[in-house]
């Protein structure tokens, strides 16, 4: 460009700094005699320095850690398998119960609560469980027998099927957590929900 | 620090040194991950579901992790999945805004620092996540994980000019997209510096 040339762009990448010393001149030259340019600085500035200064949106209280102690608990049972198991029924239910085009990314005011009724947790659809060698539940031995084919029937996968506890997500009510749809809210009892579903998908890849 | 080693690796060879495990990673940067898919996502629940994938990554992507700007690194992770997640929604591939070479930012002249005097972030983070995604990923990763037009064009696979393009149609969203304020001169924002040496605050 030369000075009589409106930036455009330019002023995005000045105020980045990544234009040459060269190009920044020319741009403050120009600037500096053509008002709207100059206001078109202001205002790419304004809304460059807003986003910058977003404050830290930290994790609900008790998300990360209840991944990495769901995370550590599956890893010491040596659950892998049984989590493949679930893996695979999870992503059948997800299959089953999230037809394509579902939900609305924009969708603000949903409640943090999933519950196993509608397991709306997405293992990526590109790569389900049993393509990955490692997870693959086909001719390796049962922990338990017909594990995976109670887990297949299962609502939620949180409950490995070694694991008597009685305290699983799909014990958990529907109820509480539903109607509570403050985006900036966070349901400690919901989020412990969440956590045990993600933990299940996470450990998918624990098992290999 | 009391943190155990509790990630399992794939593949043969031991992770260069200076690879952090899966758990220090989720306990000392879960905060950032969650962080960057809120701005990405504009909400709890779909930040949640991405963390959980990027965390998924992680464990993919720590055995080739190559010691560097770990928050760099897991911002790629993130805004990735977050595109991921968003083009496999919409069974379509990302909707770009025309690439018009001669949009102009509109001209609200010099308000500016009234603005963001004003502006909430609660209104500032609404006017983000109501740019088209792949605008808001690179702003994101331009503005929130401090990444350069070069390596946003790395990650995201797009020419520079499109960063650079992306950067300036969504700042002149953002703009346009925040409440007026009485007029005022400003003129500090013509105090950045070169390349190399701009960019911060």
């Amino acid at each position: 460009m030369n000075v009589h040339q409106h930036p455009g762009e330019l002023l995005t990448a000045y105020l980045d700094g990544e234009l040459t010393p060269g190009e920044a001149g020319q741009v403050e030259a120009h600037v500096d005699r053509c008002d709207a340019c100059r206001a078109e600085l202001d205002g790419l500035a304004a809304a460059r320095r807003l986003v910058r200064d977003l404050p830290p949106v930290p994790a609900p209280p008790g998300f990360t850690d209840g991944l990495i102690a769901a995370r550590r608990r599956w890893t010491r049972r040596g659950g892998g398998l049984a989590l493949a198991a679930a893996a695979v029924a999870l992503f059948a239910g997800v299959a089953l119960a999230d037809p394509p085009g579902g939900s609305d990314p924009r969708q603000g005011d949903r409640p943090l609560s999933l519950t196993g009724d509608t397991p709306r947790l997405e293992v990526p659809s590109g790569r389900p469980p049993t393509a990955d060698g490692s997870t693959a539940p086909t001719g390796s031995p049962a922990p338990s027998a017909g594990a995976p084919t109670t887990a297949t029937s299962a609502p939620a996968p949180g409950a490995p099927p070694a694991e008597p506890s009685a305290t699983t997500p799909t014990t958990t009510p529907a109820g509480p957590g539903r109607d509570t749809g403050s985006d900036e809210a966070s349901d400690p009892v919901s989020v412990g929900d969440r956590i045990d579903e993600i933990a299940t998908s996470l450990l998918e890849l624990i098992g290999g | 620090m009391n943190v155990r080693r509790l990630s399992r690796r794939r593949g043969g060879g031991a992770p260069p040194a200076g690879t952090p495990s899966w758990e220090e990673v989720a306990r000392h940067h879960g905060d950032f991950v969650y962080t960057v898919a809120y701005r990405l996502t504009g909400n709890h629940h779909d930040a949640q579901d991405l963390v959980q994938e990027v965390l998924l990554r992680v464990q993919r992507g720590l055995a080739t992790f190559r010691p560097g700007s770990i928050q760099a690194w897991l911002g790629r992770i993130t805004t990735n999945a977050f595109l991921d997640d968003w083009r496999r929604r919409r069974r379509r591939p990302v909707v770009s805004l025309p690439d018009d070479p001669d949009l102009v930012v509109p001209s609200a002249p010099s308000v500016d620092e009234a603005i963001a005097a004003r502006a909430l972030p609660d209104d500032v983070a609404g006017a983000l996540a109501a740019l088209p995604p792949d605008y808001r990923a690179t702003v994101v990763l331009c503005d929130v994980v401090g990444l350069r037009y070069e390596e946003i064009s790395d990650e995201l696979g797009v020419p520079v000019g499109t960063v650079r393009s992306r950067l300036h149609r969504g700042r002149a969203l953002l703009r346009a997209a925040l409440p007026d304020a009485p007029r005022r001169p400003g003129r500090d924002a013509a105090r950045s510096g070169t390349r190399r040496t701009g960019g911060g605050e």
